[in-house]
């Protein structure tokens, strides 16, 4: 029993350093990828790019559920965003709140009849407004099928040869449909585009747009600023740099149409489709032999708003891990599959390995510290090296993620944001990490059971008066059974 | 043990190092973005002074320090990027004698470097700076080339267009928006050689397609013969470019190349070639048209209808609307504006 429990926790420090370890990799490999990067934006000017080529008509694709309280003003900030030629295509996914009515009213729209230009399954359309004040604006009215539903049924009636699908209530950047646009034109085998998803909790918001960027004061948000780092600079940037970008998230992303109808647009039958929906292209584009190529870029943003309760901050990591399992399991055929190249060799195993698996592991290896250290069988060693590589690794991770915000963007410009930041990457080792893995492992339980719901998150809102910090209204009501776009559908998604 | 403590003593000092280097980061950059205000607090008014005839540009050069000189390039580059005509020539003229500082980049071993030092030449220099900028169409890397053409893919550089033309294929997998708006930026001047290329089948379909779209934009009257007579046996993508030229230049002797496209096995082909049909046919193409609409692509039932509504068929439009499914409802999009 006592030689087995030894085992067992070698067997776990060996994990926690080949998982961290690899993340450590991918950060050194963002570092290098990231420098380069932010010196290509300077090569190729992207306002020179996009005078030039008349930029590519896009539609942005937005799903809204019960949004009656942020879908007016969440629309007013994409009208202005500032890009040539795109659409909105705004989907009532049978809200029962007054979501369309208030859009009828704010827009002045008119119901009209409206081909749609491909036929991807999705619940029954009952209307089709346009603003009579803003042409590039429609919006459709459907029975409730979910996000990923209400996606394919704004992209069935997009016209645009790109599309962006987002979340209702996400702040884009005003430049961000620019940058995202980009490598489609840098290439045009370019199937699918993700840009940053960035946390606008403590931010303060005014007219649609973030205008001061600050660190949250929620211990819980500011948690999840550091995940976002780590995640979006460190391990997407990462992966991108050798072509094994599996996520692009549902808040912020661009597709080539044509690919994706072809594809079959978004699963509704996933609480990931935002992964789904990649991996599958992967796999859509390899077994047809076709060029392509799949890209995650730092530089266009789009804001969120995070959850600052416990409760919906479980439910949220549950729905992410639950999703990552059906994921897993419903393209098992890729995993270590030479024929799927970096996806499927390197990619998709990790994210097995150390990212649905992770959380058994990581908690059963808690566990079996706490075993040996309250039946006495932890030497003095064991206990440092456990504590040291599962604090001062992961922290390391986290402060890694901070160096590469700093050798970029640098969006958080008080000296006292980036202290803090630095103390936060110790403290989340304390706990939060831990509680982290809870709600991923129950996620995996649920998705054994099969459970498709979404949850439900108390929205505060972003969208304030001018100057004042982030508006505390509930703009949604927790008991929402069904809620298609709540905060990023799949979040970071590496730990 | 000793191997444990070095562990967790190596450990440790990464957490530091990293710590030190966002520290010091920091540090740098505050320290460089609070120099470059300062100099751009100092040089931008006297540069938009310089714009408005304030002050001499050789004697404004002369007033820049050394040690200043490339962030002064800097300004004077993000000032000229937004100035055409005139204005850009008198901030070239003060920046031109300044540009040697930007010369090591030309240099550099870095693809990013060399094309962002390409940029700044090519909107800064003078006439000589031309040849420097071509030798670099030739360069190793796609994106140095790429900056490269777009340089000299400019109004007043003509003379160039043969040379970029040479390399189209070497930008294949750049989107063809880009390439055919690039092409289209050096003007109408262009126009004849982009025929040319446009004609030889010899020349790859893509650089071909990019051209015709480029032709397109520039509305080139004459390219019209040179494209319907691209059009039998070619490639389905180069087809529909040139289709597409054709709708904006054709006329209607070109119909007759057009119209057996219509049935093409391909939507894009087809859908293509009703819109063309649509802008330079005749009365008697409405029927085609009206005739071919049942397709089980909704592109093809859209353009139909369009077409139908450019070449004034009101009554063939109006018929369309009785059909039901797609083709009524893209009928009732074009004749309302899509009001139910």
């Amino acid at each position: 029993m006592t030689s087995a429990l030894t085992a067992f926790n070698i067997f776990i420090i060996i994990y926690f350093v080949v998982l961290n370890g690899t993340y450590l990799l991918l950060s050194f490999t963002a570092f290098r990828s990231l420098r380069r990067y932010m010196d290509r934006l300077d090569s190729l000017q992207i306002d020179d790019l996009l005078a030039s080529s008349g930029g590519l008509p896009i539609s942005l694709v937005v799903p809204a559920f019960n949004e009656s309280a942020s879908i007016v003003p969440s629309v007013r900030s994409l009208l202005t965003l500032t890009y040539a030629d795109y659409e909105i295509v705004v989907v009532n996914d049978g809200s029962n709140d007054d979501t369309l009515r208030s859009l009828i009213d704010a827009f002045d729209l008119e119901e009209v009849t409206r081909v749609p230009t491909s036929s991807i399954p999705c619940a029954p359309v009952s209307a089709v407004y346009h603003g009579v004040r803003h042409q590039n604006l429609t919006v459709i009215d459907k029975a409730n099928g979910g996000k990923a539903d209400a996606l394919n049924a704004g992209l069935n009636y997009s016209r645009s040869a790109l599309f962006c699908a987002m979340d209702a209530d996400t702040i884009l950047e005003p430049d961000a449909l620019a940058r995202v646009v980009r490598p489609f034109l840098e290439d045009g085998s370019t199937v699918a585009v993700g840009g940053i998803v960035r946390i606008a909790n403590g931010c303060r918001v005014s007219g649609g747009s973030v205008e001061d960027i600050r660190l949250p004061r929620n211990m819980l948000a500011r948690f999840q600023v550091l995940e976002y780092l780590r995640a979006f600079l460190a391990a997407r940037v990462g992966w991108n740099s050798i072509g094994g970008t599996l996520i692009i998230s549902g808040a912020f992303g661009a597709f080539r149409r044509s690919v994706v109808a072809e594809a079959g647009g978004f699963d509704p039958d996933t609480v990931g489709e935002d992964m789904e929906l990649i991996v599958r292209l992967h796999r859509h584009c390899r077994d047809r032999g076709t060029p392509y190529r799949i890209e995650f870029i730092p530089d266009p943003v789009a804001w969120t708003e995070a959850p600052e309760r416990v409760a919906e901050l479980g439910r949220q990591r549950d729905r992410w891990q639950r999703g990552l399992a059906q994921v897993m399991v419903r393209h098992r055929k890729m995993i270590a599959n030479p024929k799927y190249g970096v996806p499927g060799l390197v990619a998709l195993p990790h994210y097995l390995l150390f990212e649905t698996l992770g959380p058994i592991v990581e908690l059963l290896g808690y566990f079996a510290f706490a075993l040996a250290v309250v039946i006495g069988v932890a030497s003095f060693g064991y206990i440092v090296a456990f504590l040291a590589v599962a604090v001062f690794l992961g922290s390391a991770l986290s402060v890694a993620a901070v160096a590469l915000e700093e050798i970029s963007f640098r969006r958080y410009r008080r000296s006292r944001d980036l202290l803090t930041l630095l103390g936060t990457a110790l403290i989340e080792n304390f706990g939060y990490r831990q509680l982290s893995s809870w709600w991923r492992l129950r996620g995996l339980v649920s998705a054994a059971r099969g459970d498709l719901e979404w949850g439900a998150m108390e929205r505060r809102g972003l969208e304030v008066t001018s100057g004042g910090p982030i508006s505390h209204e509930a703009a949604k009501s927790p008991e929402a059974i069904r809620l298609p776009n709540a905060g990023v559908s799949s979040g970071p998604g590496e730990q | 043990m000793t191997g444990l403590a070095v562990a967790i003593a190596g450990l440790a000092a990464l957490n530091l190092l990293f710590a030190g280097l966002v520290l010091v980061l920091r540090v740098l950059h505050g320290r460089r973005a609070s120099r470059r205000d300062r100099r751009s607090e100092q040089w931008q008014p006297l540069l938009i002074g310089l714009i408005s005839g304030d002050s001499d540009p050789a004697a404004l050069a002369d007033d820049v320090d050394s040690a200043e000189q490339r962030d002064v390039i800097e300004i004077a580059w993000s000032i000229a990027r937004r100035l055409r005509g005139a204005d850009r020539e008198r901030i070239r003229a003060f920046a031109a004698p300044l540009l040697d500082v930007v010369a090591p980049d030309l240099a550099s071993g870095r693809p990013e470097t060399r094309a962002r030092a390409l940029q700044i030449v090519s909107c800064l220099g003078d006439t000589d700076g031309e040849a420097t900028i071509s030798t670099f169409l030739d360069d190793s890397s796609p994106l140095v080339s790429l900056v490269a053409a777009r340089a000299l893919c400019q109004p007043q550089r003509e003379r160039w267009i043969g040379e970029v033309l040479l390399r189209l294929d070497r930008y294949s997998s750049w989107s063809v928006a880009l390439l055919s708006s690039m092409l289209a930026g050096v003007g109408i001047g262009a126009a004849a050689s982009m025929r040319t290329y446009l004609a030889d089948a010899r020349n790859p379909v893509g650089g071909r397609v990019a051209v015709a779209r480029a032709l397109g934009l520039l509305r080139d009257p004459e390219a019209s013969d040179v494209a319907a007579a691209q059009i039998p046996g070619a490639d389905p993508n180069l087809i529909a470019a040139c289709l597409r030229l054709l709708s904006v230049v054709g006329r209607a002797k070109h119909a007759a190349a057009v119209r057996p496209l219509i049935e093409d096995e391909r939507f894009f082909v087809r859908s293509a070639a009703i819109t063309t049909l649509g802008r330079i046919g005749s009365r008697e193409d409405a029927r085609l048209i009206f005739e071919m609409a049942d397709d089980e692509s909704p592109w093809v039932a859209i353009r139909s209808a369009q077409a139908l509504a450019d070449l004034h068929a009101s009554d063939e439009l109006a018929l369309l609307t009785e059909r039901g499914g797609l083709l009524r409802d893209a009928a009732i999009e074009t004749l309302y504006g899509g009001a139910a």
